[in-house]
């Protein structure tokens, strides 16, 4: 008896002895043996089926075998015979299209020497489950490499099984959890020799594919790349960065920087995902732990040429007072202990300014640092104002000088030149001159200017504007002419 | 006897601490939106009329508010929401005038500012390593509004006001390594402003001069 005959044998006994774990199934062949099976694979999708005619003592006689393949229909979609002697066996192999009870029927018959003919029939049910509804699957960013574990979420309905993972060796899929709507896993990827590419199935459908790699270096880059190969990351102030780390999971991503000015920042990242990107505006370092390595990559922000030079204004006499530079101040008679102008004259750079300023929005590297968006608005002015003691013929200061004393046009034309002269060094040109140099001038300066607030942002433009103003406190060489006749004022010849 | 009554009347003459500012607090960030989203810029402000004149005299300028202040101690804290060490310094103002004073102690520049119909101020806090302007360490203010009486305080002749002004520790170190100088200690610079409307701009215009901390603090790294 061969082993096959056994086991349709072993199998008839079982159906007989257990009826609740058998298929539906029927054979009612006499003076042989016959029967029918099939057995739906739901991975390939296919149902796998015989008939057979089988005599088990003598195997002398031509036997014949009749495979009908039927679908919920009724439906024959598969037919196929065979002979022989001893057994014959007709297989049936068919791609299910709807679910549903699925029947192989077997035709058996042989012809014995006195030309008795017998024959028999049987038949197998099998089912074509429906397959799940899957709504969704979501997965760790791809592609996995080896060494790691990945999550895997699929969403849908239906799921009867855990899922199976074909195409790649080397994955640990024990850890499913199956629900009636979710399958929840985490995939060990062992060592790999090269990339291949995994099938996810569930109940037999495809779900997903999902690319491994083989174990990498764990890399950081981030676009747009500097230039040669390897310098830092280059971009312009107010433009997006991305930075990518690959050949494992990022654990943390980071920010530290520092400002022209030696402010410093430090911006923690996210905890997860393998790219950063967002809007730029001071360099620094861009860190990413990777399969618990940390790897960094530099980027320097370049200004933005448009900012050009705040402009010196124009010296332009008396203005209503304003703010702590006001004019109109001065009282008659001047007074020689006061400035280096006794009194007599003053001026000042009245510096003012709007500025547009911003945080960074959320999500990068320097998220919620605030930066200057445009040029600054310079409001600036430059005053001055004469004592009325040398500007009123009636004033008493303005009748005493003169003769041996020096004029009031010499005290006048000393007191401006002083001021905002421009053909020597007065308080007025010290501070164009600061000015002229862009990298004391506040547009340019206010250009790379990077703050945790707003309010920080306007104090550090008015100390550049007040670093201007300061420059011109030093006192110009020109002062005024000697013997100015003070109260108590005397005559000539005394 | 007398010893007792020299002491009360001391301790009298010393005032009160009438209010405990705390500007410590991290500024204000946008509430975070989709990655590169733009936010909104922040509120038009500007400045304007700053400047002492040149061969003005060296009287202060009218306005410059009757204080001291006085440096009392830095103190550093773990922070809860970035579990980060911050760096706090604790400076006490004090009327030195022979009349009452009003201060603003507001702590939330937006809210209280933000109703333009009163009379507002800021008192500002520039922390400096040394004294130079390219060495602030910190800038804050506190606010007050004439619409808001929580946001003044009312100070007699030697009443105090005790501020917590944030600074930075790295940026410190950054600005001690750049002007190569081991020794620059903390000082603090306070000046008062009143914000006034113009062609729906917000002005700030300072009001008087500057006055300097009475001390400066030694903080190593």
């Amino acid at each position: 008896m061969k082993p096959r005959h056994l086991t349709i044998l072993f199998a008839v006994l079982a159906a007989a002895l257990l009826p609740g774990v058998a298929h539906a199934q029927y054979s009612s062949c006499y003076e042989f043996a016959c029967d029918s099976y099939a057995v739906y694979d739901p991975n390939a999708n296919q149902i796998s089926g015989y008939s057979r005619t089988v005599d088990y003592w003598w195997g002398g006689w031509y036997l014949y075998a009749e495979s009908l393949l039927e679908d919920p229909n009724g439906e024959t979609v598969d037919d196929v015979s065979a002979a022989g002697y001893s057994d014959a066996e007709a297989d049936v192999s068919y791609a299910p299209g709807p679910s549903g009870g699925y029947e192989v029927d077997g035709v058996h018959s042989y012809q014995l020497e006195d030309d008795i003919a017998y024959d028999g029939d049987s038949y197998y049910d099998v089912w074509v489950p429906p397959p799940p509804v899957i709504t969704s699957v979501t997965t760790d960013p791809q592609p996995w490499y080896s060494g790691n574990s990945y999550s895997i979420n699929i969403y849908g309905s239906g799921f009867t099984d855990q899922p199976v993972i074909v195409g790649c060796s080397g994955i640990d899929q024990s850890q499913w959890t199956v629900y009636g709507t979710q399958i929840s896993g985490v995939l060990n990827v062992s060592t790999l020799s090269a990339a291949c590419t995994i099938g996810v199935i569930v109940d037999g459908f495809w779900v997903t594919a999902i690319l491994l790699e083989p174990p990498t270096p764990p890399q950081l880059s981030c676009s747009p790349t500097g230039s040669p190969a390897g310098s830092p990351a280059t971009l312009t102030r107010g433009s997006s960065i991305t930075c990518r780390a690959t050949g494992g999971i990022v654990t943390q991503w980071s920010f530290s920087g520092q400002s022209s000015d030696g402010t410093d920042f430090s911006v923690p990242g996210p905890s997860t995902g393998s790219s950063w990107l967002g809007t730029m505006v001071v360099g620094g370092t861009v860190s990413a732990t990777v399969g618990g390595q940390t790897l960094s990559q530099a980027v320097t922000v370049t200004a933005r040429p448009w900012f050009a030079l705040v402009l010196m204004p124009p010296a332009e006499g008396s203005q209503a007072p304003m703010g702590s530079c006001g004019m109109n101040l001065l009282t008659s008679p001047p007074d020689p202990t006061e400035g280096s102008t006794n009194g007599v004259a003053q001026s000042v750079y009245c510096y003012g300014f709007t500025y547009n300023d911003t945080p960074v929005p959320a999500g990068g590297p320097n998220e919620g640092l605030y930066y200057v968006l445009a040029p600054l608005t310079d409001l600036s002015s430059y005053p001055w104002e004469l004592n009325p003691g040398v500007t009123d013929p009636d004033d008493p200061f303005y009748q005493h000088q003169g003769g041996c004393f020096p004029t009031i046009d010499a005290i006048v034309a000393a007191a401006e030149a002083h001021e905002f002269g421009i053909a020597t060094t007065s308080h007025y040109t010290e501070v164009r001159d600061y000015l002229a140099i862009p990298a004391q001038n506040p547009d340019p300066l206010s250009e790379a200017l990077v703050r945790l607030s707003d309010g920080d942002i306007r104090k550090a433009i008015q100390a550049m504007y007040q670093a201007a103003h300061d420059a011109g406190n030093v006192e110009p060489p020109i002062g005024l002419p000697p013997n100015i006749n003070y109260p108590p004022y005397r005559t000539c010849g005394q | 006897m007398i010893a007792t009554f020299l002491g009360i009347a001391l301790f009298l003459a010393a005032g009160n601490q009438v209010a405990d500012v705390d500007l410590s607090a991290p500024p204000k960030v946008p509430a975070p939106t989709a990655p590169n989203e733009p936010t909104k810029p922040s509120p038009a402000r500007g400045v304007r009329g700053r400047g002492r004149a040149y061969d003005g005299g060296s009287k202060p300028l009218p306005g410059t508010p009757p204080i001291s202040v006085r440096l009392d101690q830095i103190l550093s804290y773990m922070d809860r929401e970035s579990g980060r060490q911050k760096w706090t310094l604790e400076v006490v103002v004090t009327n030195t005038g022979k009349t009452d004073l009003s201060i603003p102690v507001g702590d939330d520049s937006d809210a209280v500012l933000a109703d333009k119909d009163g009379d507002r101020r800021c008192l500002g806090f520039e922390v400096r390593l040394g004294d130079t302007l390219s060495a602030m360490i910190g800038y804050v203010e506190s606010v007050s509004n004439s619409r808001q009486p929580l946001s003044i305080a009312r100070l007699e002749p030697g009443d105090t006001v005790r501020f917590r002004l944030p600074f930075d520790k790295p940026t410190a170190n950054n600005k001690r390594a750049m002007a190569n100088d081991p020794n620059l200690e903390v000082t603090v610079r306070a000046s008062l402003h009143r914000m006034v409307m113009d062609h729906d701009m917000d002005w700030e215009e300072q009001i008087g001069d500057d006055v300097r901390s009475e001390n400066s603090l030694p903080f190593w790294p």
